[in-house]
């Protein structure tokens, strides 16, 4: 009896087992060597159908082999959506093209002015799509970006472009953006979405330009992606933001823009400065390397029908340079020399808030989510519609400098006569 | 065939014959079990035990043998002496000396003797015949096992006194056996036996039984003396820090080892003899005041319930005596170390030691102890702690490597770095077969060579090395055949399973490797979970003597700081409570007094 009753209930536990095991089971067993792993994606208008979608595809090579063999290969092809290129892609291609390596979507800025969230949103819903795949902007074409992106050092683009979003950061000039933070910035009522911009590098020769000593120093890293004066390795710039509007571009801040904009959002991370030198009126510079040491303090008064916003930035800073030989770091200056950089740093801080609140109208800053603690409810929040008040408010923005080290020297010894 | 057909008619015969009184059912029944079930004698070809022929012969020898039996009753009309009837029947199943007495007689004596070991025969049995030296001089003979006992020691202590002792006694001591026990045979040992049995007992294990003409009893003088192993550094589970001893195959030497170890009045030491027909010694040892009685109680019901043949080595013994023979883990530890099996003794375990094997079993045992090495101890707590946590990783790594590598690059591509599975790809871009078909491939190659290794004769021993990591490392992947990085990943995973210090837990982290591997080349990451949540229940589901085998952490219970993290050793106060010992406490709460001592001294 005792026998049987055990037999049966070791059967019925077979028998659930395999139901539980083979019902779920992943049945997507896929060789590593059965698949294409896309590692970049572009989009772009098409002429014969809608997008034009340029996939970079890996092609594996063994460790320590030779290493002058092409490592990517770039396809394009005109389709409907960007699975239906993923599908076409199969006609000629030998292996299972896949997304699940794919750590970057560049799209043209043609595009981007009609509206990206149509391409964008709905790849949160894929399953192979990596919802931190970086997002980028290019000035001209997607496929022009992809086809140019040679990499120098390392072997893949997924690497490089990796490494550069990821370790530099903190530069202040790149805005990181993927796909999640994009999603989230086009869909909430406190905040706009940015873009990395990216471009092709023309390759110009630097040109004479009539600008002051000062304003050469100020626009030192004013450029966009692409416009870089500068010669040799890859043939592509990433730096500068594309700003948006809900979906669409609306337009650009340049590198130097960009490190103040990050400081806003407490995303800046630590980069050095170029300032003209304060006492002596030309030919010379200080160089200060400034970190962001605290999260920006944002107050607010919402009460009124324009809101009034306070940001108080904690920086510090590191003086790298002083051409001058001028005694900055002594007690008695380093005050004045303080007050000095934190209202330059103020003028150009305003002025890119100014940007945004003129000319995109765009609050790329997130300020409306520190709103959110103001209200009850989420409906509340939202027919408060920060983002049609942005415009009208009055921010100031006030950093505070602490000049923590002087590198080396305590002062500088001026030349013997 | 022809035979077979003969009979299939002698049937149909029987099958008419029989029609008229049986019913048609029985005659089918009769010749579906005539013609389609397994009948023995039908049998013609092929070597067969059992077969007619020797069945004759061997009733043949019995007969002879009974007679043989009734011989020495019928010539000298003598009833022969045997047991009160009740304590015969006790030892009749054990065959049939159980009853037999020691004769007056020395003549039909050494009948039974030539009998029982039979003797012209057997040539390792000797029966040395001589004359005590009394006055006047009495016939007596020794047996003994050639090779078993010490030959010196019967040529100086038990034939050199008899034969040479001078002073002229007269005959008429009532209790010559006594007598000669207590002035003359020189031996530690020497016991008055008048009980067959015991005398055979006595002999097979190395000693010699002595017969006196007119004395009902013999005499058994301990000489056991073969040539045994000496104790020898442990071959399983070497240290570098502690002790260098290990088990040999003597049950004695090894219980002295053990004793050594524990010097302790309370150290209790039973013996038991297991199996029918070669009654091999067994003996348990454990700490009378530290030990539950209980479980005492239940490792004695065990090890006396078992009735086999034969029981070489502990490990037979082990499947006999554990709870869950069919579970993957082993629930009963095998030591050869005497400190290790000393350090459990004192925790209030119970040691199983069987005579002619070096290993000593220790029950209840943990999961946790099944993974703990004794230099975990002796090392400082900072280097065994480190020590163990790389055994705790091995454990993972040697279970799941292979199964990992398989859900990974076969389902979850997206998980590892792009260079990663990349590179992956491209090193398995020449390989023809599936993954799971090289991963199982190179696991058999690896398990081939760990086997061959075993086996393999000494000499030849350093060869295997060459072959194995020249040819199916360097030239399977030349070949083709297996992509590097699969290489590593079963070079890690045959590592980690040697870092393993229990043997036959290393054995079963080995099997269950596998079932990951399966687990994963079929569902993925998912199986591997699952597998993994099967494998722990199945362990947490067993006993090993009342102990739940996780103990102390399934069911958490109160413990020492000693399973995954080992603590320092002052800090270790209390036996394992799953033990339920005697005497909790292992040291007080302070066992460093010196740290007390200080602050009076400075105050003095």
């Amino acid at each position: 009896m005792l026998n049987n009753k055990k037999r049966n209930s070791c059967c019925l536990l077979l028998v659930i087992l395999l139901t539980v095991l083979l019902l779920p089971g992943c049945w997507g067993f896929r060789e590593t060597d059965q698949l294409g792993y896309i590692l970049s994606m572009g989009i772009d208008k098409g002429k014969e159908n809608i997008v034009e979608i340029t996939f970079t595809v890996a092609i594996p090579q063994a460790p320590g082999g030779g290493d002058k063999e092409k490592s990517t290969v770039v396809i394009s092809l005109e389709a409907a959506s960007i699975f239906g290129a993923l599908q076409m892609a199969d006609s000629f291609m030998s292996r299972d093209m896949t997304f699940i390596h794919n750590n970057m979507i560049v799209v043209s800025e043609e595009i981007a002015k009609e509206g990206l969230s149509k391409y964008i949103n709905p790849l949160v819903r894929s399953r192979e799509i990596r919802r931190n795949s970086y997002v980028m902007i290019t000035k001209g074409k997607a496929k022009d970006f992809l086809e140019k992106n040679v990499t120098v050092i390392e072997k893949y683009p997924s690497r490089q472009i990796g490494m550069l979003m990821e370790n530099k950061k903190h530069v202040g000039f790149i805005p990181v953006a993927d796909i999640d933070t994009f999603y989230d910035g086009a869909t909430s009522p406190g905040r706009e979405p940015v873009v990395t911009l990216v471009g092709v590098n023309q390759g110009r020769e630097g040109e004479e330009k009539d600008k002051s000593f000062a304003e050469k120093v100020r626009t030192e890293l004013a450029y966009s992606a692409g416009e870089l004066p500068r010669s040799g390795a890859n043939k592509i710039d990433v730096i500068g933001t594309a700003v948006f509007r809900r979906d669409k571009l609306v337009g650009f801040l340049n590198g130097s823009e960009t490190r103040y904009y990050q400081m806003i959002n407490g995303k800046y991370g630590s980069a050095i400065f170029t300032f003209p030198d304060p006492e002596t009126s030309e030919g010379y510079i200080v160089v200060v390397r400034i970190k962001q040491a605290a999260v920006p303090q944002v107050k607010m008064d919402i009460t009124g029908d324009v809101p009034q916003i306070g940001v108080d930035l904690t920086l510090e800073g590191e003086i790298m340079s002083i051409q001058s030989g001028i005694n900055y770091e002594s007690q008695e200056k380093q005050e004045e020399f303080k007050q000095y950089l934190e209202n330059y740093i103020a003028t150009e801080i305003n002025s890119v808030v100014e940007k945004a609140q003129n000319e995109f109208k765009s609050d790329i800053f997130g300020l409306g989510d520190y709103t959110r603690k103001y209200f009850w409810t989420w409906q509340a929040w939202n027919d408060y519609n920060w983002l049609e008040r942005f415009p009208q408010a009055e921010i100031e923005v006030r950093p505070h400098l602490y000049i923590r080290r002087t590198g080396l020297l305590i002062n500088t010894t001026p030349l013997s006569k | 065939m022809s035979k077979q057909d003969n009979e299939y008619k002698r049937d149909k015969d029987n099958k008419k014959d029989n029609s008229k009184t049986a019913t048609f059912f029985q005659d089918i029944k009769n010749l579906l079990s005539n013609n389609l079930l397994f009948q023995g004698e039908k049998q013609q070809e092929g070597f067969i035990l059992t077969g007619s022929g020797q069945q004759e012969e061997d009733s043949k020898g019995e007969e002879r043998k009974t007679e043989q039996k009734k011989e020495p009753s019928k010539k000298p009309v003598r009833v022969q002496r045997t047991l009160p009837k009740e304590d015969s029947k006790l030892h009749q199943e054990e065959g049939g000396l159980g009853s037999l007495l020691v004769d007056f007689q020395l003549k039909i004596n050494k009948k039974y003797v030539e009998e029982i070991y039979s003797l012209p025969k057997n040539k390792d049995i000797v029966l040395r015949e001589f004359m005590i030296n009394f006055n006047p001089p009495i016939h007596a003979f020794a047996v003994f096992v050639d090779g078993l006992s010490d030959n010196s020691i019967i040529n100086e202590f038990v034939l050199r006194p008899l034969m040479f002792f001078h002073k002229n006694k007269e005959i008429g001591i009532p209790d010559l056996a006594g007598f000669i026990k207590d002035n003359i045979l020189p031996g530690n040992q020497v016991d008055v036996v008048e009980n067959y049995k015991d005398i055979v007992e006595k002999i097979n294990y190395g000693g010699t039984v002595v017969f006196i003409d007119g004395s009902p009893k013999a005499l058994a003088v301990e000489t056991k003396g073969w040539d045994r192993r000496s104790i020898g550094k442990p071959e399983a589970e070497q240290v570098i820090r502690g002790p260098h001893e290990a088990f040999n195959e003597t049950l004695r030497s090894n219980t002295a080892l053990i004793r050594k170890a524990v010097r302790n009045e309370n150290l209790i030491t039973e013996m038991f003899k297991i199996g029918k027909r070669n009654k091999t010694d067994a003996a348990i040892m454990y700490l009378e005041d530290l030990a539950n009685p209980t479980l005492v109680q239940e490792v004695t019901r065990r090890i006396k319930s078992i009735n086999t043949d034969y029981i070489g080595d502990t490990g037979v013994l082990e499947q006999f005596i554990e709870d869950h023979p069919f579970m993957i883990a082993p629930q009963i530890l095998g030591t050869e170390r005497p400190d290790r099996v000393a350090s459990f003794l004192v925790e209030g375990k119970i040691a199983i030691i069987v005579d002619g094997t070096p290993n000593v079993l220790i029950v209840p045992t943990t999961f946790f102890s099944l993974l703990h090495s004794a230099e975990d101890y002796y090392l400082r707590m900072p280097y065994g702690n480190l020590v163990r946590l790389l055994r705790f990783a091995a454990i993972f790594i040697s279970i799941l490597t292979p199964g990992m590598y398989i859900a990974v690059t076969t389902f979850h591509q997206e998980m590892i770095p792009t260079d990663l599975i990349l590179a992956i790809a491209a090193s398995r871009q020449t390989v023809p077969f599936p993954t799971i078909l090289e991963v199982f491939l190179m696991e058999f190659a690896f398990e081939l060579i760990r086997e061959a290794g075993v086996r393999i004769p000494g000499v030849i021993g350093n060869t295997l090395g060459i072959v194995g990591a020249l040819i199916l490392g360097q030239a399977a992947v030349q070949a083709g055949i297996v992509s590097p990085i699969l290489i590593i990943v079963v070079a890690i995973t045959g590592l980690a399973s040697f870092a393993i210090p229990n043997y036959s837990m290393s054995f079963a982290f080995r099997g269950t490797r596998f079932i990951f591997t399966i687990l994963a080349a079929i569902f993925g990451f998912f199986g591997i979970s699952a597998g993994f949540y099967i494998f722990l229940s199945s362990l947490a589901s067993m006993k090993s003597f009342g102990v739940p085998f996780l103990a102390p952490m399934g069911p958490k219970t109160r413990s020492e700081p000693d399973l995954f993290y080992r603590g320092p050793v002052w800090e270790m106060e209390e036996r394992p409570d799953y033990l339920n010992t005697l005497d909790r406490r292992r040291q007080p709460k302070v066992s460093r007094k010196w740290t007390e001592d200080k602050g009076e001294e400075n105050n003095e």
